[in-house]
């Protein structure tokens, strides 16, 4: 009990870092939820922002603006400022209409329409669908004399009306994608939150002569890390309520849901690994800012290849098999998997279970590890 | 000489700190490269599993079509975008969409005309498989209309089907056509160039008499102080500067990242290498108290630079540049990155020189900062 007291007295100490840390973290949380709403891919519902240049000024010209308007925003730009715009992304697609593209249409040799988009976000290629679809029907229309230039884009715009009517289940629609992307990004900011403050924390033990003190007293080995591990255990478990507490302000509807106690639920055993091998690093090193380094290439490097920043269904399967060395992969599996799940029966998420039970047995074999180390230390020195 | 070798020797011997110069970025780098070299963004659309209700299937000639063309559509020679599965009744497809084990099922209605998608959730899938149905529903009208004349029909069939290729890139001078993932390198090189800091705040610790027991010495040392910290700074600069030449080496040749002019981007690392130690140096000297208090802010501080200049989603990078801007321009790492992007981006350098100004001018106001508190330190006893 005493140096599960000193251990609280030492975290108390340090109290300052460890909230400017926190307030640090949450508001890296926060910035990164807020810009997500552009990495959620949505059903035409989100615009796409679009400059549109039309130098031809056409019926069939101006019927195309007119046509992509429901999927876009069109954002009115001077020419000098538009290559900054879409530096920054206040502009997500270029669009540029020739002179005489309308007389040159049906020509052997046309004249083409320029765009501009940013190669990997999938609303500029949507576009360009859109755009290649109403060029298409122009083009079948006034070949055929089913229109002519002055009537075409109504024409178009009467056939596109026949759409396909798109139904979701009946009752409160939840969107869990944005509790998901929270909870990923937890696995990254516990990771690095965890190594650091218990390495703050218990570096202050393993100091050679504090080390040589505690060696020669009553305490066994096992029993002194043993309380130092609940000592992190306790303190963990404060940081993850309040990121839990953090999820109920962010997302009130979903966290009480099954969804939502799960991926809790999820993080919480997930904490288990982090805080053992934040215990096995502090041993490894007494050096506060080596502690402070691992903490930020473990915890980083794990989140790009685990999937906690970049969707894991964008990464190859080569690169999670790697990342499966890390719990933090199992997190987000998991975290991936509720989000698209509405059937709790335990044969429909086993898979959930057992990714649990991986992350548990990461936590054993981290203490194991550090447990043989610290006898060896001991052993050392003594 | 003698001062300058002993200090570099004294610096190399420290494990943290040829963690954080060498080992660091290298890790780092290479977690990036496995994570973005594996990325698939512009992969094609996978195969898509598609239920159609068992009661849609009658003998309208509606149907027939449709799902002869969903038969049809291949994503590569061989491979067809979806595969149909027409043996579940609504009922149980409406259960399986309830517990989300499908993402959609469709119901036709071949007397109307008309196709009925249920979906729980809009996404990327979804939006594609909708665009092909609305095209059905847009050329079957236009076929039906036309069906008195097999003329006509036939000519209006190849239109329809006829590739215009009608859009192309457009012809710019910038790069923007590029692959955005490059930012996540760029804000690399910026945190690694920011943790430059490390040695600033450290050459600080060594000669602020209050802050280290090796200060206390140095400060009643023979040697002229303003000759001392000269010394040390190049020490610190030199061991600083080569750890993010070695990234930088290492991310161009051996990694590949595409970095744009070389020599430029030399200028902005070593820049950047300048602004981390000054802001190093500014932590050391702008609050007072515990060294280790002070280390957890600068890393901390360091670590939300980096993730607003885009480290851990590109995104963040540009909500702040579109909400406040100003954070931006005063944020070292930020201004670091664009410099990087800029040259990547942009052919004319103007955005290039822009951010290295701001960047100077950062460094400029940290220096001064140190320099003056510095200098008034005086010690009467300790």
């Amino acid at each position: 009990m005493t140096v599960f007291k000193l251990y609280f007295k030492l975290f108390f100490k340090k109290i300052f870092t460890i909230l400017l840390y926190l307030g640090i973290f949450i508001l890296i949380i926060l910035l990164i939820m807020n810009s997500s709403t552009e990495r959620v891919p949505k059903f035409e519902a989100s615009k796409t922002r679009v400059a549109f240049y039309d130098e031809d000024n056409t019926e069939l010209t101006k019927g195309l603006k007119q046509y992509l308007e429901q999927y876009a925003d069109y954002i009115e730009i001077e020419d000098n400022l538009l290559e900054d715009a879409f530096f920054y992304r206040d502009i997500q697609y270029i669009v540029r209409v020739p002179k005489g593209f309308t007389d040159k249409f049906l020509a052997n040799d046309p004249l083409k329409i320029e765009r501009r988009l940013i190669p990997d976000e999938t609303s500029g290629y949507f576009i360009d669908g859109k755009l290649e679809n109403y060029l298409s029907l122009a083009y079948t229309y006034l070949n055929n004399n089913l229109a002519d230039l002055n009537n075409v884009s109504e024409k178009i715009a009467e056939t596109a009306s026949n759409e396909t009517n798109v139904f979701f289940p009946e009752g409160e629609i939840k969107d869990f994608r944005f509790i998901t992307i929270y909870f990923n990004t937890l696995g990254y900011v516990i990771a690095v939150l965890i190594i650091t403050i218990t390495g703050l924390v218990i570096t202050s033990f393993t100091t050679f002569e504090i080390r040589r003190r505690n060696i020669i007293s009553k305490v066994s080995n096992n029993k002194f890390n043993l309380s130092l591990v609940s000592g992190t255990i306790v303190t963990s478990l404060i940081f993850v309520l309040l990121f839990g507490f953090l999820g109920f302000i962010l997302f009130k509807e979903l966290i009480f849901t099954k969804v939502g106690l799960l991926m809790l639920l999820n993080v919480l055993v997930y904490t288990i690994p982090i805080i053992t091998l934040s215990y096995l690093i502090s041993i490894l090193t007494k050096n506060k800012m080596l502690i402070s380094g691992l903490a930020t290439v473990i915890s980083l490097g794990a989140a790009f290849i685990s999937g906690a920043f970049i969707p894991q269904n964008l990464l190859s399967q080569s690169v999670l098999n790697i990342s499966k060395v890390f719990p933090m992969y199992f997190l987000i599996e998991n975290n991936e998997l509720l989000a698209v799940t509405n059937n709790f029966s335990f044969s429909n998420i086993s898979s959930y279970y057992i990714n649990l039970m991986i992350m548990i047995g990461f936590g054993i074999l981290y203490i194991v590890i550090a447990l043989i180390i610290s006898r060896r230390k001991i052993k050392s020195e003594s | 000489m003698h001062i300058f070798t002993t200090r570099l020797k004294v610096l190399l011997k420290t494990k943290a700190n040829i963690f954080w110069a060498f080992i660091f970025p290298l890790l780092l780098g290479t977690f990036f490269q496995i994570s973005f070299g594996g990325l698939s963004y512009d992969s094609p659309p996978q195969v898509i599993d598609l239920y159609v209700a068992s009661e849609s299937l009658d003998d309208s000639l509606f149907t027939n079509e449709f799902l002869k063309l969903l038969e049809e559509i291949e994503i590569t020679e061989n491979e067809n975008l979806f595969i149909i599965n027409i043996s579940f009744k609504e009922d149980q497809l409406i259960n399986k969409l309830d517990d989300k084990t499908i993402e959609g099922y469709i119901l036709i209605d071949g007397n109307n005309e008309k196709i009925n998608y249920h979906i729980y959730q809009n996404g990327i899938n979804q939006t594609i498989v909708k665009s092909i149905f609305d095209q059905y529903l847009q050329y079957y009208q236009i076929i039906k209309a036309n069906s008195s004349d097999p003329v006509k029909l036939n000519q209006i069939l190849n239109d329809l089907n006829l590739q215009l290729n009608l859009i192309i890139d457009e012809q710019i001078n910038t790069y923007s056509a590029g692959n955005s993932m490059v930012i996540y390198f760029y804000a690399l090189i910026a945190m690694v160039c920011m943790y430059s800091a490390l040695w600033g705040f450290n050459l600080i610790k060594d000669i602020q008499a209050d802050q280290s027991d090796l200060a206390f010495r140095v400060s009643v040392a023979p040697t002229k102080k303003s000759k001392l910290i000269l010394i040390y700074l190049l020490a610190a600069f030199i061991i600083s500067f080569s750890g993010n030449m070695i990234l930088l080496l290492y991310l161009k040749f051996i990694l590949g990242v595409d970095l744009g002019n070389f020599l430029l981007v030399i200028l902005v690392v070593l820049l950047g290498t300048i602004a981390g130690m000054s802001f190093g140096g500014f932590i050391g000297v702008a609050f007072k108290g515990n060294p280790d208090v002070k280390e957890g802010i600068m890393s901390g501080v360091i670590l939300l630079l980096s993730a607003m200049s885009g480290l851990m989603n590109q995104y963040v990078k540009f909500f702040i540049n579109s909400k406040v801007p100003i954070l931006g321009y005063i944020n070292p790492a930020n201004l670091i990155t664009d410099a990087l992007y800029s040259l990547y981006y942009y052919s004319d350098l103007s955005k290039y020189y822009f951010n290295i100004l701001l960047l100077s001018i950062f460094s400029v106001i940290m220096i001064t900062i140190v320099v003056l508190k510095v200098r008034r330190e005086k010690y009467d006893s300790i």
